[in-house]
Formats: structure tokens, sequence, C-alpha cells
């Protein structure tokens, strides 16, 4: 059920009513009738591997209850708990997501005489890819280490407890695309809620504009940016390629951030406040600004799980870089069992430790175009990064690097320009972001009249519901 | 509602911007209804296939007769002028199974049918004509066009800029392309399913010439290279055994000439007038 579907309009129209029914006693009840309708949600996408959710469900309350409320002092039991919860999350997430390319990546590997059976290799190639399995796997680990630092309350029942970790990872808005939730931040919201606490125009914001992102900007410029793989891309001059990459950036940017917008909206028209993924990423003027800025929720759980427990930056410079790096190819292979995702991620390992060393060896002096020069550079980057997100091939990923130098002399298609009609919103929207940051009077006059503001929600709505683009999934469920 | 006074500017803004949108759609459908916003004609494939399907399920004027059904081997050649006598239901990217599958469902019986045979019969069928008008929406894009494909903003402006055109001169690079992909013989599944098509495709032709429409089959010519590769003669072997040149009213183009084409499969815009031509006066429509 895609958020921009009219079977998931039907169906969050029904839990939204039956939710804010007016009997107290059924109120009680939100958040069991959360899980069950977000139950129902994940099995209209995944069917049968909904019990693999129901059972990481079980396994990490369980845990986490055990560490709240039992025998908190043994430190042994503490600690092989924490690692059974831990070891558990990432054993299902190497299970069914990266199984397929450890095997594989091994035969690949190994000689001739110790190659493993093309049956095996199939067997484990077919196993299915549940739906949000990295969020899911992500924020078990989150629960079972926030727990065991008593970020949690400890006066929970198993029953509180297994009810409120049921709807802490299965709450169907963040399911299947995140934002990774934290169990201290979420926790706390589970209660009844009441139809007058509603933020009306927070959740109308966000749906606008995740709906507008998704449905005008994202699914129109996937219809040309397939154009981008191989083997189209070689039949296509420089500026085209550039063009389309351009087009791409500004795809996943509206695809994922539309999602997350919509999460947003639809979290607190129940009630609840989940973290925004997304502060227009690209005004970034460095790499390290651009991971606070996208997927704001798997950057912050790679610091504060990995990188910090690795060492983080308190220690020789050396250490440091090689955290970031390893970090960065980790987090690359978090989205996908490719090793593509992970050329990816060391493409931005690689650009963070430059960067580190340029700026802390050579002080550049702060200005407005020296910083509109460095978003120009981060974007550049950014762009060209992206090829290792789309290409599954290295040799692909060459060939187009060769064609972006090398074939110049052809001027774009004409079929090919609406891409840069479809840029303008997402590249608007940053425009807008970056005036407001630096208070510039033009951003704040506009912010600050109402009509302007209802004309701009008006607009993005019209062109939502009269100029969609075909219906794509969302690039981040395949994640 | 939460209706402190900081919030009641805020309601006010989406009752406004919900106003202002419906006057925008308002606006917009009053535009179309009397005829000022021109048909937009789809930017992208994809969209050019949706408004076909569309066009075909909510029609607003009489259909012509003769149908053509195919994929964008066909497609790109009856694209050249437009013409009114002989309707393209010929989808770019899918095998022509989409457009049978479009005139089952909108049970309509043509006089004369043209369908492309070829390669594309190889992929998997799409499911764009249910995904493009289920009931509910094909209720809604009858009472509504302001939400039909042809009538987005972004395709009626491209119609009036004519960006939409496209080059179609000979591409060396994808002729390489469309000569290397089919190098390789058919696979088994392939074959399997290419099998099935055709048996899908037979059954279909059965039931629209027992409603007493004739059905050509036409052979849209490709780069000499590509036609004499194993795969292209696999294929036509099984083609032409399902549906003999005996049996079957055949359009077949000149096989001795070298027909150009601009990625190997597709034929620039002359070669592509010269197999038009022929179709049509196959079908007396000339």
């Amino acid at each position: 059920m895609l958020f921009n579907s009219w079977e998931f309009l039907t169906f969050f129209l029904i839990v939204f009513t039956l939710y804010y029914l007016p009997s107290r006693t059924l109120r009680q009840f939100q958040p069991l009738l959360l899980v069950g309708a977000s139950m129902v949600f994940y099995w209209a996408g995944v069917g049968t591997l909904t019990l693999l959710l129901l059972a990481s469900i079980i396994t990490n309350a369980l845990i986490g209850f055990i560490l709240v409320t039992g025998n908190a002092d043994n430190s042994a039991l503490r600690k092989q708990l924490i690692i059974g919860g831990v070891v558990f999350n990432l054993l299902v997430l190497c299970t069914f997501k990266y199984s397929s390319l450890i095997l594989s990546s091994i035969n690949t590997l190994a000689p001739a005489y110790a190659k493993l059976s093309p049956t095996l290799i199939q067997g484990v190639a077919s196993i299915p890819l549940p739906l949000g399995i990295s969020f899911f796997c992500f924020e078990g680990i989150s629960l079972t280490i926030d727990t065991s630092k008593r970020l949690l309350e400890r006066r929970l029942s198993w029953i509180d407890t297994l009810c409120k970790s049921s709807l802490f990872f299965s709450f169907f808005p963040h399911l299947i695309s995140g934002p990774i939730l934290r169990a201290g931040h979420f926790f706390p919201q589970i209660r009844t809620k009441c139809f007058r606490e509603i933020d009306w125009y927070v959740a109308f914001k966000w749906l606008t504009l995740g709906y507008f992102l998704k449905s005008f900007v994202a699914n129109n410029l996937a219809d040309y940016t397939w154009f981008v793989k191989y083997p189209y891309f070689t039949t296509a001059g420089t500026i085209t390629n550039v063009l389309l990459l351009c087009g791409y950036s500004a795809q996943i940017f509206a695809d994922f951030a539309g999602y997350s917008f919509m999460a947003v909206g639809l979290a607190e028209l129940l009630g609840y406040k989940i973290p925004n993924n997304f502060n227009a990423p690209y005004i970034s003027r460095s790499l390290g600004e651009f991971w606070k800025r996208w997927h704001i929720s798997l950057s912050s759980w790679l610091k504060d799980y990995l990188f910090i427990p690795l060492g983080g930056s308190r220690c020789s410079r050396t250490r440091a870089c090689l955290n970031v790096f390893v970090v960065m190819i980790l987090g690359g292979l978090w989205h996908g069992a490719s090793w593509n995702y992970a050329i990816w991620g060391a493409m931005h390992g690689a650009g963070l430790i430059v960067e580190h060393i340029f700026r802390s060896t050579i002080p550049i002096p702060e200005s407005v175009l020296l910083g509109v020069g460095k978003i120009v550079v981060v974007n550049a980057f950014v762009t060209a990064a992206w090829i290792g997100f789309i290409m599954s091939d290295v040799n692909h990923m060459k060939l187009l690097a060769k064609h972006l130098c090398t074939d110049f002399a052809i001027m774009p298609y004409a079929k090919t320009l609406p891409v840069l009609g479809y840029i303008l919103p997402v590249a608007a929207l940053h425009a807008w972001h970056w005036a407001s940051e630096r208070g510039l009077t033009i951003g704040n006059l506009l912010l600050k009249s109402d009509f302007f503001r209802m004309f701009v929600y008006a607009t993005l709505i019209f062109l939502a519901a009269v100029n969609p683009g075909t219906p794509h999934e969302f690039i981040y469920f395949q994640f | 509602m939460n209706l402190s006074i900081s919030s009641s500017s805020n309601i006010r803004i989406i009752c406004g911007s919900l106003l202002i949108a419906l006057i925008m759609l308002l606006s917009f459908h009053i535009l179309i209804s009397a005829g000022i916003v021109p048909e937009g004609i789809g930017e992208t494939q994809q969209k050019r296939n949706i408004i076909k399907v569309e066009n075909y399920l909510l029609p607003m004027k009489p259909l012509p007769e003769n149908v053509a059904l195919g994929s964008s081997f066909l497609e790109n050649v009856l694209r050249v002028d437009v013409d009114n006598q002989l309707l393209n239901l010929s989808f770019g990217g899918l095998s022509g199974l989409e457009g049978c599958e479009l005139l089952q469902r909108s049970n309509s019986v043509p006089k004369k049918v043209v369908i492309e045979l070829s390669s594309a019969l190889i992929r998997k069928p799409s499911d764009i004509v249910r995904d493009a008008m289920p009931e509910y929406k094909q209720f809604l894009l009858s009472t509504s066009p302001i939400f039909r494909m042809a009538y987005q903003p972004s395709s009626i402006l491209l119609r009036l800029i004519r960006a939409a055109k496209e080059s179609r001169s000979p591409n060396q690079t994808a002729i390489a392309i469309g000569r290397k992909s089919r190098e390789l013989p058919i696979t088994e599944e392939q074959r399997q399913r290419l099998n099935n098509n055709l048996e899908h495709l037979k059954q279909f032709v059965d039931q629209l010439q027992k409603r007493g429409t004739s059905i050509y089959f036409v052979e849209v010519p490709v780069d000499r290279q590509v036609w004499e590769s194993q795969y292209e003669t696999e294929i036509r072997q099984i083609l032409h055994g399902r549906f003999p040149e005996t049996n079957c009213r055949w359009i077949i183009p000149d096989r001795s000439r070298d027909w150009k084409t601009s990625d190997g499969i597709h034929l620039t815009v002359d070669e592509a007038r010269t197999i038009k031509r022929q179709i049509l006066r196959c079908l007396n429509l000339s």
C-alpha cells in the first residue's frame, strides 16, 4: 500500500475514524488499534513475512523487558542480554538481506575446488527480502541499547512492554521506510490521544509537501532517469547524462523526503511526533553538514551506535578517519545487499576524510560567495556519488564516469529537457530554506505573508492532483 | 481542533489553501470543458501509453474502425504524422498484448485490426490497462477531465512548445547496443513466455475473427544485422509457425532492403513513413 494510493487513503480513513471514536473506554485501546492496523498494513505488502516482524518484536520486547525490570545488578546477565539482542537483530538482517551477497562473494573469491554448490547459492538468493527489514532491525538494536542504558521507564509490565514495543516497531507511518525511531523518544508518547490535540497545520504542511514531492517531482522524474542506467547512457552525451544525474539527485530526495514528510504528517494525525529525516540537504556547505541534513535518523543512529562505540573522533587522527570510513561503508551497505552501495558509502567516507584534512590544514574564510561555491562543490560530489547508488556493476560505473568526461560534443536530447522543470521545485525548496536560515528579508517577508503561504500550498495541491507522474514505488522500500 | 489564538491563523491557512486549490481545479476544469486547453501528447513513453488507454476507454469522439496493436516498433511507424483512419494503440516498451486487453475491455469490434508480430512479444505483459484505468478511476476521469493524463499541464506545455519532437536520426552507439543485445539465442524461459503470449494472442484473434474483424499481421523491419541475428531468427520462426503466412494475412516489408534505424530496432522517420504507407495500402486506406 503506497501512501499515495487510494487503497491507503481508504485504510487510513478507517483507522483514523476508529482511532478517535468518542468513547473513553475504546480510546484506551488506541495503541492496540494502531498495532493491529500496522500489521494489516504490513501484511498487505509482505504477506506471511509479517511473522518475521512479529518474532522480532517479541524477542526484542522480551530482551528489553528483562533488561529494564530483571536482575539489573547482574552485570554478566545484562552484558549477555545486550550482546544477544544486538546479535539477534544482526542475524535477522544478515539472513534475510545479506546472506546471498555473503555467499556469492565467498564463492567468487574461493578457488575452483572450494566453490559452493549452485543449488545452495540459488536457494539463498531466493530468500525473500521483507519490506523495511533494515529499519526495524536497527530499531531493535537501539531498543536493546537504550534499555540497557536505562533510558526507558522501569515500571512497565510485560504486557505493557510488549504492547509499546509492538507499536514502536510496527507504527505504520514509519514502518517501511523510516525514519528510524528511538525507543527513548517514542515510548513516552504512547498514551491515549485526543482529537483536539492534533496540530492540523503541521500535519497539513508535511502531507501536502510530501505528496507533492512524491507525486509531482519524484514520479515524473522517474520516467526520465531510468535512461541514466546501463546501457542507455552510452547512447547519450555528457550534457544529457549530467542533466539526468541531477534529475536523479532531485528524484531520490523528493522520493525519500516525500515519504518521510508524509510519515511525519500521518503520525501527527495520530498524535505522535516522529523526527524529520531531511533538512534541505542540498544547501549543505560541507559533506559533514550534508550528513546532518540527509537521512538524519540513519546518520545519527550510525553516529550513536557505531561511530562513537568505535572510538569516534576522540582518538588519533588516523583512527578517527578509519572510523569514519568504516561507518560510511557499513552505512552504504545498509542501503542494499550489493557492493555498489559499499562503494557509494566509501566515496562519501573518502570525501569526509579529505574534507576533514582539508579543513584542519587550510582555513577558508567565510563569505556568501564562498558559501555558494561550497554548496556547488558539495552538490557536484553528491550527485556524482549517486552513480554508485544507481549502478550495481562496477564496470558500468566506470563506463558512465568515462562517458561523462569524454563525450562533450553531443547536445542534450530535447526529450530530456523537462527534467529541468521537475528539478525546479526541489531547487526552490532548498533556496527557500537557504534564505530563511540566513534571515534574508525576502524570505522572511514571504514566510510571514499568509496569502503567499496559502498560494504556495494551493499550487502544490493543484500540481500533485493534475500532474502526477506514472506510479512508482518508493526507492527506499527496497532497503 | 486546537482553537487557541495562535493556531487560528494556521487553520485559516489550511482552509484558504484548500479553497484556492479548489478554485484552481475548477478554473482548469472550465478551461478544458470549453475546449480552450488543447489535449497534450504525453511527454514520456509511459504517459503516452496511459493517454492511449484513457482515450480509448473514455471516448470523447467516435472511434476509428481500424486499429493497430503492437509495441514501440509499430508505435514508431504510426507516430509519423497523425492519421485518423487508423487508431494507433501500440504501446512503447510493451508487447502488444496490452492493446488486445484494451480492445477486450472496451468491448468494441473494429473492422480491421493490424497486429505487430515481433520480438517484443517475448516481454512479460504489463498491467498498464488495469492500473491506468481501474473502475473507480474510470468514473472519475469521465466526469473530471482535469485528472486525465492528456490534460496534464506539463504535457500541454510541451505540446505548445513542441519540445517533445524527437530526433530519430541513426545513433551508432545505440545501433551497436541493439545488435549486441541480440547476439545470444533466446533462453528456455523466454521461449516459454513467448509461447504463452502467443497462445493468449491466438485466443484473442479467434474471438475477433468470430465477430467479423479482419486481422492483419505486420512485420516491422529492423537493422539488417539485428534481423539476421540468431535471437531474432528464432523468434521469427516461432511467430510464423504460430501464424503461418499461408493461413493469415501478413504485411511483409521488402526483406531484401537495408532499412535504416535510429537504434537498431526503430526505423528512422523516412523509413517509418514507407512502412506506414505500405500498411495503409494493404488496409485500402491510402
